[in-house]
């Protein structure tokens, strides 16, 4: 495995003008190259590779601290949890498991192809394309690349320019430590991205919102590329009268708190009754001051809107329904204080949008039922929440709503399992991902039969011209299955 | 004026109202379509052969019998793939139920081509009715009995209140295609599979393209002749050619061309006699515009076997042609006919060259006496499916997944693939409403040592959760 000094990534005409050049054709014909030489398709290449990436990880770890902190002002706690040690599990879990998730899988045969070798074999789809968002711009960006080195692929990455420290350390720092031959990250806006989306690619895994992942779609489909796409939506958070309001109040302030409420499975409305409501507010104040105390401004633990924009758009939703927790804002600092909104129409801005900040509005419904009712009215989400004492209540709400993921009692936690895939449905995306489901998703799965040379006297039954009896005994043969069990 | 809205209307307002949902009731749709099959096999073997001249034998093995198999399969496997997937926890979650439930999308539509009309209709149509979708089936209009089969009959079988079939042409489709649907199913060629991605993708909706491509058959010199010539022109002239996964061309040396030669046409006159359109076991070209397309291609190379036509029986005779350029039309387009050039190649290196410089096809077929040399093709190509040996075989066993990649398509299916295929995969964790002393330790503010804790408990458990 060679390495390069340097490592600058590839930057799009933002940066230099050019005349109709495109800057990323080279990139992308030498990753292609470097793959059709079979470089990526050894066990010990990949594995090397996946070991570089645990490598930068360690090694970096200030310098992504700081990062992180200057994007999203993230603690060093918040850092490592939802970031760094998840990406560090998740490349140990390759490593442990990389042999067993490449080896063939075997399937069962019926009695035409006893004497065949039958399984499923996993090749890498070839040249993949991350697009990754900027509220986790480590994770989000890593974990999809864990898989995608694990399946054998050769990988171009997009960071989001949004998120600009840490783009700025996965352009720089993180190429050196791979092999620069099958992997680049390259650099841009929307414009750029768009120039990037006409070239071929063999995998396209998306992580954004539904707007621009119809765009990512409809590109990938000229050239009949398969995708993986993590949108989002609102998430609804049912919580019922039977329930504990201050526990409630901790597990749901957390969540939606997290990362500012920058996070696409975080509960983005709560619904519950008027009476739940009252003693939720009281339950939701407690529970943010106790984890942000009294001036949350000054707490290290509470992140910062990303940029004036997104501020921009979440302080106008502080003007929907009524305050009754907090709602103060700072400009400068981008800091919206953790929110609580009351007495929402449904048709204002917050409950229109996904909210992706620290702001929570509450809506009344008369018990579970409403609640499905409304859910279902309304697009597929990507996370949905139920809370109750009531192990019957939560069930009701699984079976009849339909989410990505759902959660019983707690918010996103199932994250941090990489036995649970990751993914929407509807709008909130299509496929999945985390520990074997990435591997699963950046492969293809070959099915193949090994069959012997000769033995020719056994097809005779299936070649023409056919006696009856023939044809009775073929129908048989093909409907023994000898283990349906799959 | 939308011709479909209403039925979608109708369809989507029974899904939610949850009838589709209980075992009973998918186990019900699928013994209906078993009954289809069954009080109809005259209906459809007539239908089968007006449309295709498929022979009796070629209907049960290649339609009936693959249906009724799969029909079967589901029946017996429902509640099994149904069950929600406990996964393994870590320390953080060991005391709760973490779990994946299947849950149907909704509204599924299933676009159907006309060479297997009844299997790529009813195969992807298990998959759905037993994963608790409402359908919409859009079977061909170029296999024009069928459809009417299709449209006639299936839907006394079936609840029509989640399941209706459409008809059109590619006009229609195209309407069809504007609506929202939560899945779409399609078979058929690359160029049509973008129109139904690019339209989906307005709706955010997943799709299985089932496409096609040239599927290559290397021949290595060291083989039986005989034995290689009885399997390629097996299922090569199968349904007269119009398989996705037929050998579309062979790859082999100049010297085994000389070998072959003699023993495919040997092959041939043992499976269809001396006079091929004669024989009840060789099919028909569907319909003037694919036999037009197909009789030029026999202008290409030189013709080496075969090259007889008949327009008014949409008879081709089955044919092999050698001096092929990879230029000439036959070798720039699928054949999807009863038609095999032979291009020469010296060797197995210079056979993966030339299929890797192509796009990946459905199928790749690799001959040898050497399983060395199989599996080295095997290793060295990428393919929808792969087979060593022997023709689409493959394509028999349930338990291995059919479908494209590249250009050849996306997803997979057949027996369970199929079932998960329309099942969306929900990840599940159910947590105590109590026990709050746990969770204190993730709130802020925060401490190291807290941290060390909570790395503990997120950590993938030893052994226990790494065999997935």
């Amino acid at each position: 495995m060679s390495k390069e000094e340097g490592g600058s990534a590839v930057k799009g005409p933002g940066a230099e003008p050019t005349l109709g050049t495109d800057p990323f054709e080279d990139t992308l014909r030498r990753l292609r190259e470097a793959f059709h030489s079979g470089c990526t398709r050894p066990a010990a290449f990949r594995a090397e590779q996946l070991q570089a990436l645990g490598r930068f990880l360690q090694e970096n770890k200030q310098l992504l601290h700081d990062a992180l902190a200057q994007d999203l002002h993230k603690s060093a706690f918040d850092s490592d949890i939802s970031e760094l040690i998840i990406c560090q599990n998740e490349i140990n879990l390759a490593l442990k498991n990389l042999q067993a998730w490449m080896k063939d899988t075997p399937a069962s045969t019926n009695l035409f192809t006893k004497l065949d070798s039958a399984f499923v074999r996993k090749e890498p789809f070839g040249l993949v394309l991350i697009i990754a968002p900027w509220n986790y711009p480590i994770n989000l960006t890593l974990v999809p690349l864990v898989g995608a080195l694990a399946a054998g692929n050769c990988v171009v990455l997009k960071p989001s320019e949004i998120s600009q420290g840490t783009e700025k350390v996965l352009a720089e720092v993180l190429p050196r430590y791979l092999d620069q031959s099958c992997f680049a990250v390259v650099l841009g806006g929307p414009e750029e991205t768009g120039q990037l989306l006409k070239h071929k690619f063999d995998y396209i895994f998306f992580t954004g919102s539904p707007r621009v992942g119809k765009i990512v779609m409809t590109a990938a489909a000229k050239h009949l590329t398969p995708v993986t796409l993590e949108l989002g939506g609102k998430n609804p958070c049912y919580v019922d009268d039977d329930c504990d309001p201050q526990i409630v109040a901790n597990r749901v302030a957390w969540f939606r708190y997290f990362n500012a409420g920058q996070t696409c499975v975080a509960p983005d409305y709560l619904l519950c009754s008027p009476e739940m409501q009252e003693r939720l507010l009281p339950a939701l104040q407690s529970a943010i001051t106790r984890f942000y105390g009294d001036d949350p401004q000054s707490s290290p633990n509470l992140g910062r809107i990303i940029n004036q924009k997104q501020f921009q758009r979440l302080r106008a939703l502080l003007g929907c329904g009524r305050m009754a927790i907090g709602g103060q804002s700072d400009e400068c600092d981008r800091y919206i204080a953790p929110t609580v909104l009351v007495d929402v129409q449904e048709t204002e801005p917050v409950m229109q949008e996904e909210i992706f900040g620290p702001i929570l509005p509450i809506m009344n419904v008369q018990g579970m039922d409403e609640a499905i009712e409304f859910i279902n009215r309304r697009e597929k989400p990507l996370a949905l929440y139920a809370f109750s004492n009531s192990s019957q209540v939560v069930n009701q709400m699984l079976e009849r709503t339909s989410s990505g993921s759902f959660g019983g009692n707690d918010g996103f936690i199932y994250m941090t399992l990489p036995s649970l895939p990751l993914g929407g449905v509807g709008h909130s995306g299509m496929g999945r991902y985390h520990g074997k489901f990435t591997f699963d998703t950046f492969s293809h799965h070959r099915a193949c039969l090994l069959c012997p040379a000769g033995l020719e006297e056994l097809n005779n039954i299936r070649y023409p011209p056919y006696s009856h009896s023939m044809q009775e005994l073929v129908r048989w043969a093909l409907g023994s299955h000898s283990c349906t069990l799959l």
